[in-house]
């Protein structure tokens, strides 16, 4: 789809969206909510027409095709069961309205296998109220794909579910498009469950595309401050480009010069920008001692614990180091660090090595 | 005792006596056709006799059929206009939307005798207009327009269409938008989905508001009195013999109508609330109880 805008009134919900998908690929579209996530889903399924752009799926505009001449099948956020309807005949929905229809013995015969897909043996007669959420989820995820469509839309269809069972159905999820090769393009504000399931994930803010690659790029490379504040946990520390490397020069507004990975968006020599570097990615140690970091890093601040908040997995504390402010650092909780550790109040050294460094321009991407 | 608690029992009391005086009567009408005796004054038995002489009383039965028919056709048509026109306001332009939702509000607030009297008014001079137009066209057998069962279908259809109406836009805005586009989503054709989805969505909105049309129009007196004509309904016809005289036959008519009546309305409250409640959450039975009460 190539830049698509949409206007309600004053409000911007889409500001330019474009992106190209090869066939079979799990795209995640995640940012936080009222940044036009929904509206682009409902543009792509036909129940809005953009003001601007245009969408093509395989070689075909759709633009002005009315949802049911679609090959798309949306997986609604709160499901959209028809309650005068059983389960069989919620998932058998769409065959019906073939042109023409399927036989009847073929029709029970890809329900059951529908239903089969997701777990739903022998709940063909089972009213949808009857059903408990995570399996009225798989209904509606049945009705959608017994069609096979080109692409399978699908709203924050885990939204409603709790925890453990979010994990289990992200796991079949990813699973079932693996078996079935329909694009997915997935909905979700919540980056741990974009991350797990996705082979392409684009960053929304705003009605804006800020980032869209491989989950691992989005979070080791993020281009956009925004992106980078979004994702995860991030230390960033202001200042003005000196050089453009590689190593990349940053003078940071609190006096010290540091290196760090270039930026991936244009940006010139002079200019303002971020030097980030993930909690995970600084090493600690008491000072005073021999430094548990690499004698090479090429960057180390004496500084003092103010805050320590043991996370179970981790250990995170909240660093006042003079040179460049208040710095996050999260260290995994290896025997004994819970209280044998550094505590709070104590001296110590931190550092992080070059490379975990990133410059961020903080110039936006063209509107 | 403190004073307020003396208001509040007297109030308590003031209640259950206007209840008293409003129930009393129906109360003593039920009774009474039960009773053997012909005299108000004395109860002398149980029987049905005065039910077996309504029922072989060929006036009773013509009225009774009268009324079934007239209640009946314009229920019909009440449902058709009203849930049809429900539909269309549904996607009408704001401003032609209210202005139908305040039409419909007066049709429903208008009172009996003025629906009566106007459509009585407006039906005669139409018949004399059209009258001598049809006398010109079939010089032969020149059919004559009158007051008549199509008077009062007409009368009682456009008061219930107003009535079906609004229990079915109610329902339509509690029903979830979402199904609609699951619909389409789904390959259905707008029509299609209409069939499919919209209607048995609507369907307890359409079923209760039939029966209410139903009822309303078996129990009209006011209305059917000016717009008959000729024909009797069951409430004219108790009218008209309670001026003969009072037998205990009317009672028991009184009291048929009366579970026709009751029976018809616990059905649709039960239709709104019962069916509807698993589409939307907001039930129509308020709505029911609400359209009830004139
Ligand atoms: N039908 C609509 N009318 C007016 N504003 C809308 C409509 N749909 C969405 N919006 C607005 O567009 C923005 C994006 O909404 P949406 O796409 O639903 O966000 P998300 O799904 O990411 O939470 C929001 O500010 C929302 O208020
Ligand atoms: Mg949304």
């Amino acid at each position: 789809m190539v830049d698509l805008r949409k206007r309600f009134g004053d409000v911007q919900a889409l500001a330019g969206v474009s992106f190209r998908l090869e066939p079979g690929t799990f795209y995640a579209l995640l940012g936080p909510s009222g940044c036009g996530k929904t509206t682009l889903l409902r543009l792509l399924a036909g129940f809005e027409q953009p003001d601007q752009g245009s969408i093509l799926i395989g070689d075909e505009d759709v633009a002005g095709v009315p949802p049911y001449r679609r090959p798309v099948n949306t997986v609604f956020q709160h499901y959209a069961l028809f309650p005068h309807m059983d389960v069989a005949r919620n998932v058998g929905y769409g065959l019906r309205q073939q042109k023409p229809a399927p036989g009847r013995d073929e029709q029970t015969r890809r329900i059951d296998q529908a239903l089969e897909l997701v777990r739903l043996q022998g709940f063909g007669h089972r009213r949808s109220w009857e059903l408990s959420g995570g399996q009225q989820q798989r209904v509606a995820l049945a009705r959608a794909i017994i069609n096979r469509p080109t692409v399978l839309l699908l709203d924050e269809p885990l939204g409603a579910l709790d925890l453990k069972l979010r994990r289990e159905m992200q796991v079949e999820l990813k699973q079932l498009q693996g078996q079935l090769g329909i694009t997915f393009i997935f909905v979700t504000h919540d980056q741990d469950e974009a991350f797990s399931m996705a082979d392409r994930v684009a960053v929304m803010h705003d009605g804006r595309i800020l980032q869209d690659g491989p989950p691992s790029a989005i979070y080791d490379r993020p281009a956009d401050p925004w992106v980078a504040s979004f994702i995860g946990q991030m230390n960033v520390l202001p200042g003005q480009l000196e050089e453009l490397g590689p190593p990349a020069v940053m003078r940071l507004d609190r006096g010290p010069v540091l290196h760090g990975e270039p930026p991936g968006t244009p940006i010139g020599i002079g200019e303002r920008a971020l030097l980030a570097v993930r909690p995970e990615r600084i090493w600690l140690t008491r000072a005073g001692r021999n430094g548990t970091g690499p004698e090479h890093a090429g960057t180390r601040f004496e500084g003092r614990i103010v805050r320590t908040v043991f996370l179970g997995d981790t250990v995170e504390h909240v660093v006042d180091a003079p040179a460049v402010g208040t710095l996050v650092i999260s260290a995994p909780n290896v025997e004994g660090q819970g209280t044998a550790g550094p505590v709070m109040g104590e001296e110590v050294v931190v550092g992080w090595t070059d490379d975990a460094a990133r410059i961020i321009s903080e110039r936006r991407p063209g509107p | 005792m403190s004073l307020q608690r003396w208001i509040d029992r007297g109030l308590r009391w003031w209640t259950v006596g206007v209840y008293v005086f409003l129930f009393l009567p129906i109360v003593v009408v039920i009774v009474f056709s039960f009773n053997e005796g012909r005299h108000v004054a004395q109860i002398t038995g149980f029987s049905l006799r005065w039910y077996e002489e309504a029922w072989n009383d060929q006036f009773v039965l013509r009225a009774l059929r009268t009324s079934l028919t007239i209640a009946l056709v314009s229920a019909v048509i009440a449902t058709i206009i009203g849930t049809l026109s429900a539909i269309a306001m549904h996607g009408a332009r704001p401003a032609v939307r209210m202005t139908f939702e305040l039409l419909i509000y007066i049709a429903i607030i208008v009172p009996g005798i003025v629906i009566g009297i106007s459509t009585l008014i407006f039906a005669v001079t139409a018949f004399d207009l059209v009258n001598p137009v049809l006398a010109s066209l079939l010089p032969d057998r020149p059919p004559q327009l009158t007051l008549g069962l199509g008077t009062v279908i007409a009368a009682h259809a456009m008061f219930t269409s107003a009535i079906v109406n609004v229990l079915v836009r109610t329902r339509m805005a509690g029903m979830d938008r979402t199904l609609v586009e699951a619909s389409s989503d789904l390959y259905a054709s707008p029509w299609r989905t209409f069939r499919q989805v919209t209607i048995p969505q609507l369907r307890p909105a359409i079923v209760a508001g039939f029966l209410l049309a139903f009822t309303f129009s078996f129990d009209d007196f006011i209305v059917a009195f000016f717009t008959t004509g000729q024909d009797q309904t069951l409430p004219i016809f108790l009218f008209a013999s309670i001026r003969r005289g009072v037998t205990p036959v009317v009672n028991a008519i009184a009291t048929v109508l009366l579970t026709v009546t009751i029976s018809s309305l616990v059905l649709a409250w039960f239709v709104a609330v019962r069916r509807g409640r698993h589409a939307a959450p907001e039930s129509t039975g308020a709505e029911v109880a609400a359209a009830a009460e004139p």
